[in-house]
């Protein structure tokens, strides 16, 4: 169960998903990225996006 | 229909059987458009990852088609859930599971896990220890819109009344569907992640699921049976004017016939509605505008 918690985990969302996401929406974009590779922004900023959401419990300023 | 006063326990009877002979009209006849559309819905968004990917359709196009198709896709489960294609021995029972199974495929829910809550919805409709649907109850539309955003947040127990609902009937082993599930939508929006589609997984699935799960959880929950308070057969849902009409309210402005005929078809529901609106009146429904 503890495995299962860990998968849907919103650090593993953070970092499994939205880290691709942000990275191929900046490609996408156009938006400059002072020649860091857009996939660690989708790291450095999904991976901090998830862990707030681990900590907090939420996504949003909407709290459960 | 001439006005039978409802006081007299003579004229109940009356009224209840001119109810049952109504509604009876509109039973047991197979809802061939709600098999074609559970068909045609998966075909559609099913088509909808080979046209994007191999950039025959603009992904924003695909975005709009996904987010209607998973709104769309609940209401066939919905008529298999309460065995209106076929019930249980009937020739056609195969074709009521299939499509009770593959209509809700792109709203990640499995097809039992639905059913059986359902049922319970049904049975214990607006009770706030029993009713799976309770959590959704909110004083206003945009209150609905906080919950059902907290609802799916990490830290929320909202999940727990259906969790309990399954208990209650025995079928907790259905939780192993849903686990399931979402471990393969979680699985394939990865892996189409790393494999350099993120945005068409996200814009195909992720976020239409989302859009689609409050979009239907306002219309066939909230809704119907706001402002929740009410209790017993005539009393905890409702009859109402959308201002998006029947269609876009996903025909739930006569959700109230459902509830108390099941077995109706969607489709019928707005006929039904107005040939039984008399005696709904009588026994104090509350029918709102419509």
């Amino acid at each position: 169960m503890k495995l299962f918690g860990l998968l849907f985990s919103p650090l593993v969302f953070g970092l499994a998903f939205l880290a691709p996401l942000l990275a191929q929406s900046i490609t996408a974009l156009g938006l400059p990225t002072a020649g860091i590779n857009p996939l660690w922004i989708g790291f450095i900023v999904g991976g901090a996006l998830g862990l707030s959401a681990q900590l907090r419990g939420s996504w949003f300023w909407i709290k459960p | 229909m001439s006005e039978i006063q409802y006081s007299s326990p003579a004229n109940v009877d009356a009224l209840d059987s001119a109810e049952r002979q109504i509604a009876a009209k509109y039973m047991r006849m197979v809802p061939w458009g709600a098999v074609a559309w559970a068909f045609s819905n998966l075909a559609v968004w099913l088509s909808l990852w080979p046209l994007v990917l191999l950039d025959i359709m603009p992904l924003w196009l695909g975005f709009i088609i996904a987010s209607l198709n998973v709104s769309l896709c609940y209401l066939p489960s919905h008529e298999a859930q309460h065995n209106i294609i076929a019930r249980r021995g009937q020739p056609l029972r195969w074709l009521n599971e299939l499509v009770g199974h593959i209509s809700v495929i792109p709203l990640v829910q499995p097809y039992r896990v639905l059913r059986d809550t359902h049922m319970e919805h049904h049975a214990h409709t607006n009770d706030p220890q029993l009713d799976p649907d309770y959590p959704v109850h909110a004083p206003s539309g945009f209150a609905f819109l906080l919950k059902s955003i907290q609802s799916r947040q990490s830290g929320s127990d909202a999940n727990q009344s259906y969790a309990d609902a399954l208990q209650r009937r025995g079928k907790d082993h259905e939780l192993i569907d849903a686990l399931v599930y979402s471990v393969v939508h979680l699985g394939f929006l990865i892996s189409m992640a790393w494999s350099g589609y993120a945005l068409e997984a996200a814009l195909l699935w992720w976020l239409p699921r989302h859009i689609g799960l409050t979009y239907i959880q306002y219309y066939l929950s909230w809704a119907p049976h706001h402002p929740g308070n009410g209790r017993g057969r005539y009393k905890d849902t409702r009859a109402f004017k959308s201002r998006l009409g029947n269609l876009l309210s996903l025909g739930m402005q006569y959700h109230i016939v459902h509830h108390l005929y099941p077995h109706i078809p969607l489709s019928k529901t707005p006929a039904a509605y107005r040939e039984l609106k008399p005696i709904l009146q009588q026994r104090g429904c509350d029918l709102g505008d419509l």
